[in-house]
């Protein structure tokens, strides 16, 4: 080949790169467009939280995953209340979350956090996601602390956060958003649904109960079911609220029968160990765990409360905090309402 | 840093932009030190394990080359493979051979306290030990001069596509490539990246997927009946393949681009018509490993019939015990020998067979089946690879067939499988489908890829084919992939 026409074809050669790559940007970017359409609707529910927060003057904040974002119902509560749980939040959002609210407000002088078996299993200790939590949270060097991040990481999160798709999880997240539309579209709504999921806890066969409990237990009480790391970011969260001066509360939200029961099977004695050795730090201990144990109309699943659940509930927690923080006695209306489902729970003060 | 992850894309799209942008002699420093930079992404100290093997080979082959007499080439060869096996077994299998002993002794009610080391398995140990190994061996047998430079060899050992978990290149195919310039050619590194993705695609697309099912199952055996344990197995058994030759695909192709060429390790394995052609197409680098290194030097089958089949055990279980220290691996390795000793001891009674039922009439339908019985024996041994424990894959091997029948009569009301199978698989229905369309489709390409090469046919076409095509194949796999902390299954090795 001669030079003239070597230079021609590695011109040619160079053409067709640029060519091909402008052209692979242009679909990324129609794609990452239409990504950020479909999930747009799922941030702004995310940061309602954050904008409810905001117009009110709290005191106390409820941090949590799943659990207390189900269980508690910010209706019930007072202006005094906040709640910034979001489901799968670990102890490092939490802390995140709690860093974001007291640098937003000065009045918070208590956080109630869960104290719940699987908060320091390998079940929450892989979740080390934080894109969302980049919508509201800029205090980078707390994030490369709490995810175990360089900046590398932390650049490459921030790319994940302007440009979507540049992150494998959300090509996996907008698979299963189309996947999800087409069955809807190519069946009746109904059938995608999974069984168990619209019904109340009470109106699932007992068999299918135990098999659901199963196997959320199974995914949350993995081995190892306490994790170094988990237990040192408790600490950090609690040398966080110590250095704030912010009193803290732990709590068990309630449990249903069955997830009780099998939970049983594991070693939760190595959790309850962890806690019980730091409960001199806590306000407040409260165990609710049992609390609606013979009320399985009160869920929606194994381990959360439905809505009729957690209005009842919600209740109960707000007369025990008011009592045990601000010293509030219980009314007669408290007495009567709740006395049904006092029986069945406990509460441990320090 | 894994294949399947943006920071290995960033990583190797970085060294090639440099590699043909430096002056062609200081390239080998810049793949020297991306190799060692990629080992170090995942325990750093370990890198002084690959360079004490490095330094070991290196001057033992220096001295086997310069010996004089056969029994100082010997003695030097014998310290190569004490000092590379002894950090093999240090860090790989003491432990394991530490445990069997305390329980060995526990049963004679001996005190035995020796402690464990607390240590990691070094990723990709058992592979660049293999590497340096043949290298010493070749040097001694005299197959290869001792590579001189100390710095080439030292890449050699650590060339980082195929650092991690193959293919097990020979000194005598790799080393002499170092040497060579390696021009820009659009050609070459379209190739290699196409493959790259082909790799990507059975990683991320297949074997990601399926390992959901597989994981799920396998680690709670108890939770599972019959049908879930055939579906969990027979979804190791593409999760593997798609898995490891994934990776080989991925390793090869980026040698490719760079301008090297890395031997084949798997050549369509489950069209395999027996077991022995089974191991000729399955992780190749490994196998003719043993061939050359191992089963010929016992005698291979030149020696008396009880000799042979000593060879075949001895071989099948060091591949076995290479894989990992656990006797999962040398149960399933037991069992391929047993495999190919049943398939020598039955061979003239499968030829009367097949002669009385005329089934040497129907040449397809011989092989064909041959190669169903052959699929399903592969699969089968993959139950004790796959198991976490001798005790777990016994008691899925038990209950493979229970609620069998009852699953067959109600196969209508599949809709319902989640109670059929007896648990919950971890895939969504949909998801479940796709799998199996994914698992086909790369059947298929398989299948046509026996025939003509469907990269060499996509790139003659014209350009309003090709691209779609690629741009089809790239979306196409970041759409369809999972991407969670799944890590590749060989890199333990």
């Amino acid at each position: 080949m001669s030079l003239e026409s070597q230079v021609r074809s590695e011109g040619k050669d160079t053409l067709g790169c640029v060519v091909y790559v402008s052209i692979f940007v242009v679909i990324f970017s129609l794609l990452s467009f239409n990504y950020a359409e479909l999930t747009r609707k799922d941030n702004r529910a995310f940061m309602n939280a954050f904008r409810e927060f905001e117009r009110r003057e709290p005191q106390v904040l409820f941090v949590g995953d799943s659990h207390a974002l189900d269980a508690v119902c910010l209706g019930e509560l007072g202006p005094k209340y906040a709640i910034l749980s979001t489901g799968s939040d670990t102890i490092r959002h939490m802390l995140l979350k709690l860093d974001y609210a007291t640098k937003k407000k000065d009045g918070i002088q208590y956080v109630i956090v869960p104290l719940e078996y699987h908060m320091l299993s390998e079940y929450r200790y892989i979740n080390k996601s934080f894109s969302r939590d980049l919508l509201y949270s800029q205090n980078r060097e707390l994030i490369k602390k709490l995810f175990e991040i360089n900046s590398f990481g932390y650049c490459k999160a921030l790319m994940g956060h302007w440009i979507p798709l540049s992150a494998g999880k959300s090509w996996e997240k907008y698979f299963l958003i189309l996947l999800r539309r087409l069955e809807m579209a190519v069946s009746d709504a109904k059938e995608s649904v999974q069984p168990g999921l619209s019904q109340d806890w009470d109106e699932v066969a007992l068999a299918e109960r135990i098999k659901q409990a199963s196997a959320r237990i199974r995914g949350q009480l993995q081995e190892p079911i306490v994790r170094a790391e988990m237990v040192d970011l408790l600490d950090t969260f609690i040398s966080f609220c110590g250095a704030k001066h912010i009193g803290i509360v732990g709590i068990k939200y309630p449990l249903s029968r069955e997830y009780i029961a099998l939970s049983k099977k594991y070693d939760i004695a190595r959790v309850e160990k962890i806690y019980r050795q730091r409960r001199e730090r806590f306000m407040m201990l409260l165990d609710y765990r049992e609390l609606f144990i013979g009320h399985p109309e009160y869920f929606k699943n194994a381990d959360h409360l439905g809505g009729a659940g957690a209005r009842v509930f919600t209740r109960v927690l707000k007369r025990d905090i008011e009592e045990g923080l601000f010293g509030k006695r219980k009314t007669r209306a408290d007495r009567t309402e709740l006395e049904g489902v006092e029986r069945h729970g406990k509460r441990f003060n320090r | 840093m894994s294949f399947n992850s943006a920071d290995f894309l960033l990583f190797f799209a970085t060294v090639v932009t440099l590699y043909f942008l430096i002056p062609y002699r200081f390239r080998w420093m810049l793949l020297l030190l991306s190799s060692y930079y990629f080992y170090m992404c995942w325990e750093p100290e370990y890198v002084f394990l690959i360079i004490a093997t490095t330094l070991i080979s290196y001057s033992t082959g220096i001295l086997i080359g310069s010996a004089d007499t056969i029994r100082r080439k010997k003695t030097y060869l014998v310290i190569s493979l004490t000092g590379n096996l002894g950090l093999l077994f240090a860090f790989k299998y003491f432990n394991f051979f530490n445990d069997s002993l305390k329980s060995a002794f526990y049963h004679f009610n001996i005190m035995y306290n020796v402690p464990n080391f607390n240590v990691l398995l070094p990723i990709g140990i058992s592979f660049y030990t293999f590497q340096t190994l043949s290298y010493s061996i070749d040097v001694y047998r005299g197959e290869k001069q001792p590579e001189r430079h100390l710095f080439i060899f030292a890449l050699y050992v650590s060339f980082f596509p195929q650092l991690v978990a193959g293919p097990i290149e020979r000194s005598t195919r790799l080393l002499p490539q170092f040497f060579r310039k390696n021009e820009f050619d659009i050609e070459r590194i379209k190739f290699g990246l196409q493959l790259m993705l082909w790799g990507f695609f059975k990683k991320v697309a297949i074997a990601d997927r399926l390992a959901i099912v597989v994981n799920q199952v396998y680690n709670n055996p108890a939770d599972y009946t019959g049908v879930s344990f055939i579906i969990a197995t027979y979804f190791f058994a593409f999760q593997i393949y798609c898995d490891f030759s994934g990776y080989s695909d991925i390793a090869i192709g980026a040698a490719q681009v760079l301008g090297y060429d890395l031997i084949k390790n798997f050549n369509h394995p489950y069209f395999s018509r027996s077991v022995a052609e089974f191991w000729r197409r399955w992780h190749i680098s490994l196998s003719t490993w043993f061939r050359d290194y191992l089963y010929l030097p016992l005698g291979g089958n030149r020696v008396s019939k009880t000799r042979w089949h000593i060879n075949i055990i001895v071989v099948f279980i060091i591949s076995g015990l290479w894989h990992g220290a656990n006797w999962t691996f040398i149960a399933w390795a037991s069992l391929h020998a047993l495999y190919m000793l049943s398939s020598v001891w039955l061979r003239d009674f499968r030829g009367r067979v097949t002669k009385a039922i005329r089934l040497d009439r129907y040449h397809n339908l011989h092989q064909c089946i041959k190669a169903f019985v052959t699929f399903h024996l592969v699969t089968f041994s993959w139950i004790f690879f796959r198991a976490n424990s001798i005790s777990d894959a016994a008691y899925i091997v038990a209950n493979l067939f229970t609620n069998l029948g009852f699953f067959l009569r109600h196969i209508t009301e599949l809709g319902a499988a989640k109670e059929l199978i007896g648990g919950d698989l971890g895939l969504a229905k949909a998801e479940f489908v796709l799998a199996f369309i994914l698992i086909m489709l790369m059947e298929v390409t398989h299948f046509v890829q026996r025939r003509f090469s469907i990269r060499q046919l996509i790139s003659q076409r014209s350009i309003w084919v090709r691209w779609p095509v690629y741009y089809a194949a790239v979306f196409g796999t970041l759409f369809l992939g999972k991407y969670g902390v799944q890590e590749f299954i060989y890199f333990q090795f």
